[in-house]
């Protein structure tokens, strides 16, 4: 059925590739005569001058001269008509070979057959790349323990053929340079903290119980005490020990005393302070207090409140307290280690001066970059804090640096003198943690890197076994499924409110789930790949089970649940999720357009070719409203337009799903008509609905291929070539019949495509 | 504590205290004698409802000419009439470039890729991103070292994560307008609480003056320790790799530039935006606020705008809107659908107005700060549902006599909207853009510097 859907290859216009025969232009004009009313006969109702379909005017040859200019046109030309994708159904004359001939003869008489392998002949090569923001944040998390929200704070990395990991259009913006810096700052701080080694809890205004003469002021983010009252913030405090209590508070002054607060703990006072701030300016007061573990009531109580409403002065007239905040910090007698000292410090370095950082600072960056680093460098970051700053400094601001380097940042693999070398252990290891974990690699894949466990097969498909079974492999889900089934469209899917009441931002959530924990389910057992298709499970919360009618259900988490027998072939399987669903609808509509080319570019990866310049509207023209249904409406302007050629495939791939509404939720009739999700393909294959559609997609691993290109696209961070996707071709035909997406994941790690690296240009 | 409460207005109400005496002291050490000129892109994507933006009898207007704004002015334009006197109308301006010139469809990744470039955004699969520097980066590199920020990017869409953008085109080329050079794209900041910490915070505003010397003194050593790491490394890189740690480089210049002169922290006494709103319209005020008084304070001078990414779907529900802005836009001539694009216009002008009125009320040495800014509010595509690249819709605004105000000007056809960039060079100061100069110095597809 694809073979349809190939694109003609671009009209490269190849000017004087053949120069004409002497005399030529004196010659009787073959073209002119005999193949000129063939295309007029059949080909120029569509290719016309006016508006010419595939921006192809065949009117505008006029001499054999003028049409030998552009052999690649003609090449591509025969080819669609003797393959039988020109002129398209819609067509109003469809012409048998033996009127074609005088346009076959023509062409095969003057250009050589179109060469049978495609003209790259090279495998393609991954460029320098940098982490993205995903993969940063992991990194962070996964090295140091700091949890840095880098998705909401870095701007949206560069997208291309669907995914954020491709080297050659990832970029770094001076804005993006700007705050990954300022991010490094941020994390080094909290890495290596210098004041101590307390946790700190403030408890803002609006978070704390009030009793008594005291109110939330609304908005504010102020308690204003405008009498005896108190303001009472709940502690989960870790251990018994020694902490610090500080509130945040003003006052507005009045009689002869300042205000007063009284700090409870469970109930009880245990110190009286003097808030002296005035009105305009709340400053902080503190005491230390020893506290038990557990749960404790930490109260501020305004006990002196003065209220003298005759005085002559009206500033003397009124005493309150206003209270922004409790803080308590601790504890502050035993410092607790942050996680950066305790995977990074030994014994008791800290306490040895700049020889102790150089051995803390090797650790740090020998992980971070990747690799054993030099003694200068560990020395020349070691010196970046001033001399004699405290060993404190010195880490932060060394890692500070060792995040903004490019040894951090980007993935760096030299070339070779050859045209293709195969990576080096510490290489590979990055590829690998970047592919599996969007991370940098642990110590234990660095070790084995360096010991030359992953340069055989054996040791790196073990590696890979003990990647895939961690905890981080969940990301796979998010990054690479997320991106592949191009569920990040969710967000920018808006169902329209009036039409779809149950729609909600916290529905959009759970079908995000749904899919990213089917997927991460289908990964961790060994499900074979086409259970992503067709599965008799999947992840529901309340709301969702509600939404596609799955009884039994209940509350906020998701959950796995047995597809219930009324729902097999309507549930279960990535065609039956709604996050998919709802990303490719229209706020008002289904676009079995969208659908059929979400199905054609991110499950098969064979995107259809684009429409011609200023006919890309067929899906808009589709009007809301309407008594027809969109299928029906579709259908008209389909025949009205030269499109059919592409749009046949694609919206009968489309129409098969028509049975799910915009909001992914099953439905048997739109405007009161019932769904029809029979279809068609060019080949004459009949299929009808969601269950033929998977048939359809089974035949011939075209799925499982469509998996593995996307798979790998992702695992390379590039652009498949010709000869890249003829590798990956050969790698699904290698893979056992129905197979799992583990042994897809082994495949693509252990061909030469992941583990080589190729030489670029070095001019 | 008075403080905390004061400070709950609203940053608009809280910008109207704002007092620019304030900021004469700010960045200007260096003082160049001149008066500072500001230039804003606002970018609106899919188009205009040509109708409601022209004025009526364009038939009759051949060749190039001018003429007084019209009494009554074209339905879009009717949210701006407070301003008339300061605008400029400018029609026939054409991006080529934007067009498909043999690279097939795509034609709002290439509207937008090539409308401040002028030239043609590769296309290559979707692989590669290369077009050449922008207008706007022209003007930041010749005169941004005068202020804290050589350029400011605004938007209001994040890129786009998922998918092809644009027929094979990257996403990349249909979210930014401003291009540091071929490879380069400045990516816009859409969060307002974030622009306002650049613009306002450097986060070292609590310390004393003695911590933030020695944090700018820390700051210095740690790039220039990564500046000569990456130098290394960069010299044993293919040229392609060469060239992402190039950008890197490009980066890390820049903020060394800006921390250096960073060394006075703008004051604004201005309550911090605490989120993005979840409304469009607020917004857009928020960020065009913000962006005024990054003008104000002679933060930038030259900044850009993207009301929405090229191609933008977006759900104009506050206008009662059920679908999407893209898709109405392919309206196939459906009197509905062009009713809606034009209302979503005349919101996207609307919004402008707000912009204009700010800068109207903001003054610098007595003057409007409107008359020391040249804004420039179009699209790179003229009507949506053909995809025209001609015929633009292009409004001037502010520039204090300097350039037009308040007539509509036409040009003759295929008159490159490159030649009124080499104006808008010539005017704010950069050299070697004199008109009859186009070969001294060349930008983009260019021909000349056109006479306004």
């Amino acid at each position: 059925m694809l073979s349809l859907l190939r694109t003609l290859t671009p009209l490269t216009l190849v000017a004087a590739a053949l120069i004409p025969p002497p005399g030529a232009a004196c010659r009787a004009d073959e073209f002119a005569d005999r193949v000129a009313p063939v295309l007029a006969a059949y080909c120029v109702e569509c290719h016309e001058p006016a508006d010419p379909a595939g921006e192809l005017d065949l009117t505008r040859f006029r001499t054999e001269l003028e049409a030998l200019a552009e052999p690649e046109l003609w090449r591509d030309v025969e080819f669609v008509l003797s393959e039988g994708e020109m002129p398209p159904e819609a067509a109003s004359v469809h012409p048998t070979d033996a009127q074609l001939a005088p346009l076959y003869d023509w062409v095969r008489a003057h250009f050589e057959p179109r060469p049978a392998k495609p003209r790259n002949t090279t495998a393609g090569r991954t460029t320098v790349r940098r982490l993205n923001r995903f993969e940063y944040q992991n990194a962070v998390l996964d090295l140091f323990g700091v949890d840095f929200d880098a998705v909401h704070v870095l701007p949206a990395d560069d997208v291309g053929h669907g995914f954020d990991v491709l080297g050659d259009v990832l970029s770094m913006p001076p804005l993006l340079f700007e705050k990954t810096f300022e991010a490094a700052e941020r994390i080094a701080a909290e890495a290596v903290p210098l004041v101590g080694h307390y946790s700190e809890e403030l408890h803002a205004a609006a978070d704390l119980d009030v009793e008594g003469g005291a109110k939330h002021l609304v908005g504010s983010g102020v308690i204003s005490m405008y009498s005896v009252g108190t303001a009472t913030a709940v502690v989960e405090v870790p251990r018994k020990g020694e902490y610090l209590v500080r509130i945040q508070a003003a006052a507005q002054q009045a009689g002869p005393d300042p205000a007063r607060a009284a700090i409870l703990i469970d109930g009880v006072e245990v110190a009286r302070l003097d808030v002296t701030a005035e009105i305009d300016g709340a400053e902080d007061y503190e005491i230390r207090v020893l506290l038990e573990a557990g749960r404790r009531r930490i109260g501020a109580r305004f006990i002196n409140d003065y209220y003298m409403p005759d005085d002559p002065d009206p500033k003397q007239r009124d005493r309150n307290l206003y209270l922004a905040n409790i803080a308590v910090l601790g504890p502050t007698d035993v410092p607790l280690k942050t996680p950066f000292e305790a995977r990074y410090v030994q014994g008791d370095e800290l306490e040895r001066g700049t020889t102790g950082a150089r051995k803390i600072v090797e650790r740090v960056a020998g992980l971070a970059w990747r690799g054993p680093v030099k003694r200068n460098q560990v020395a020349g970051l070691v010196q970046l804090a001033p001399a004699r700053a405290p060993v404190q400094e010195q880490l932060r601001i060394a890692l500070t640096a060792i995040l903004v380097s490019p040894r951090f940042l980007y993935r760096i693999e030299p070339d070779a003198e050859e045209a293709s070398r195969a990576l080096v252990g510490t290489e590979l290891a990055t590829r690998l943690a970047a592919f599996l974990w969007s991370s940098v690699p642990d110590r234990e894949l660095l070790v084995a890197a360096e010991n030359g466990a992953l340069d055989d097969l054996d040791g790196l498909s073990d590696e890979v076994d003990r990647m895939l079974n961690d905890a981080r492999a969940s990301r796979l889900a998010v990054a690479f499924a997320g991106q592949w089934l191009q569920l990040r469209r969710l967000d920018d899917a808006s169902p329209d409110p009036r039409r779809f009441p149950s729609w909600s931002d916290d529905l959009r959530d759970s079908m995000r789930g749904e899919s990213e924990a089917f997927f991460e389910a289908v990964l961790r057992e060994r499900r074979p790949i086409s259970e992503l298709l067709s599965a008799n499970f999947t992840f529901v919360d309340e709301r969702l089970a509600e939404h596609y009618g799955i009884p039994g259900v209940h509350g906020d988490a998701l959950q796995r649940v047995q597809i219930p027998a009324h729902l097999l072939g309507v549930r279960g399987g990535i065609l039956g999720q709604a996050a998919p669903l709802v990303a490719t609808s229209m706020p008002t509509r289904t676009s079995p357009v969208v659908r059929g080319k979400w199905v054609l570019e991110a499950l098969l990866a064979t995107p259809p070719p684009p429409p011609p310049p200023g006919v890309d509207s067929i899906d808009a023209s589709i009007q809301d409203g309407k008594a027809a249904s969109v299928r029906e409406q579709l259908e008209i302007h389909r025949k009205k337009r030269a499109c059919a050629v592409c749009h046949e495939p694609m919206d009968g791939l489309g129409f098969a799903l028509e049975n799910y509404g915009p909001t992914g939720a099953w439905r048997e009739t739109e405007n009161g008509v019932p769904i029809d999700t029979r279809a068609e393909l060019p080949d004459n294959v009949r299929f009808d609905g969601p269950t033929g559609l998977r048939e359809v997609l089974m035949r011939d691993d075209a799925f499982v291929r469509g998996l593995a290109l996307q798979l790998t696209t992702f695992a390379l961070g590039r652009a498949l070539t010709p000869v890249d996707k003829a590798a990956v071709q050969h790698l699904v035909d290698e893979l056992p019949d129905d197979a799992d997406l583990r042994a897809l994941i082994h495949a693509v790690v252990a061909d030469d495509l992941f583990r080589q690296h190729r030489r670029g240009n070095t001019e | 504590m008075n403080h905390q409460i004061s400070r709950r207005t609203v940053l608009r109400g809280a910008g109207a205290t704002l007092a620019l005496p304030l900021f004469h002291s700010l960045g200007r050490a260096s003082a160049a004698p001149e008066t500072p000129l500001r230039l804003a892109f606002v970018y609106v994507p899919n188009g205009a409802h040509m109708p409601d933006w022209l004025p009526a009898g364009r038939k009759q207007r051949k060749g190039s000419g001018r003429q007084t704004l019209p009494r009554e002015l074209p339905a879009t334009l009717r949210e701006l009439e407070r301003h008339r006197a300061k605008l400029a109308l400018l029609e026939g301006l054409t991006v080529d470039k934007a067009r498909a010139n043999g690279d097939g469809p795509g034609d709002h990744a290439r509207a937008c890729a090539a409308y401040l470039t002028g030239t043609q955004p590769v296309k290559a699969d979707g692989s590669v991103i290369e077009v050449d520097i922008s207008a706007d980066q022209v003007v930041a590199q010749a005169l941004g070292d005068r202020t804290r920020f050589r350029s400011l990017q605004l938007g209001i869409e994040g890129g786009r994560q998922s998918g092809q953008c644009d027929s094979g085109y990257p996403c990349a080329y249909s979210g930014n307008l401003s291009w540091a050079s071929a490879h380069t794209p400045l990516v816009h900041e859409t969060k307002p609480r974030a622009l306002f910490d650049r613009l306002f915070g450097g986060g070292l505003e609590h310390l004393s003056k003695e911590d933030r010397e020695r944090r700018t003194r820390e700051r210095k050593s740690i790039l220039d320790f990564v500046r000569r790491d990456a130098k290394k490394l960069s010299r044993q890189l293919s040229a392609a790799d060469r060239r992402k740690l190039d950008e890197y480089l490009t980066g890390l210049r820049e903020l060394e530039e800006r921390i250096a002169r960073s060394a006075e922290d703008v004051d604004v006494d201005l309550e911090r935006p605490s989120g993005t709103p979840r409304e469009y319209t607020e917004h857009v005020a928020l960020m065009f606020e913000l962006l005024a008084l990054a003008f104000a304070t002679d933060s930038t001078r030259v900044a850009t705008f993207m009301l929405g990414n090229e191609g933008s779907n977006r759900t104009y529900r506050e206008l009662e809107l059920d679908e999407g802005h893209h898709s109405l836009s392919h309206h196939g001539d459906d009197p509905v659908k062009q009713a809606a694009i034009a209302s979503i216009n005349r919101h996207h002008v609307q919004l402008f107005g707000g912009f204009l009125d700010r800068l109207s009320g903001l003054e610098e040495d007595d003057e409007p700060l409107l008359d020391r800014t040249i804004v420039i509010y179009g699209s790179g595509i003229a009507d949506g549902n053909a995809h025209a690249h001609h015929d633009l819709p292009q409004l001037l605004a502010g520039g204090g006599g300097r350039l037009p105000q308040g007539e509509h000007l036409w040009f003759d056809r295929e008159t490159q909207l490159s030649n009124f960039h080499r104006t808008l060079f010539h005017t704010l100061g950069v050299d070697g853009f004199e008109p009859g100069t186009a070969r001294a110095k060349r930008f983009a597809d260019s021909s000349d510097t056109l006479v306004v």
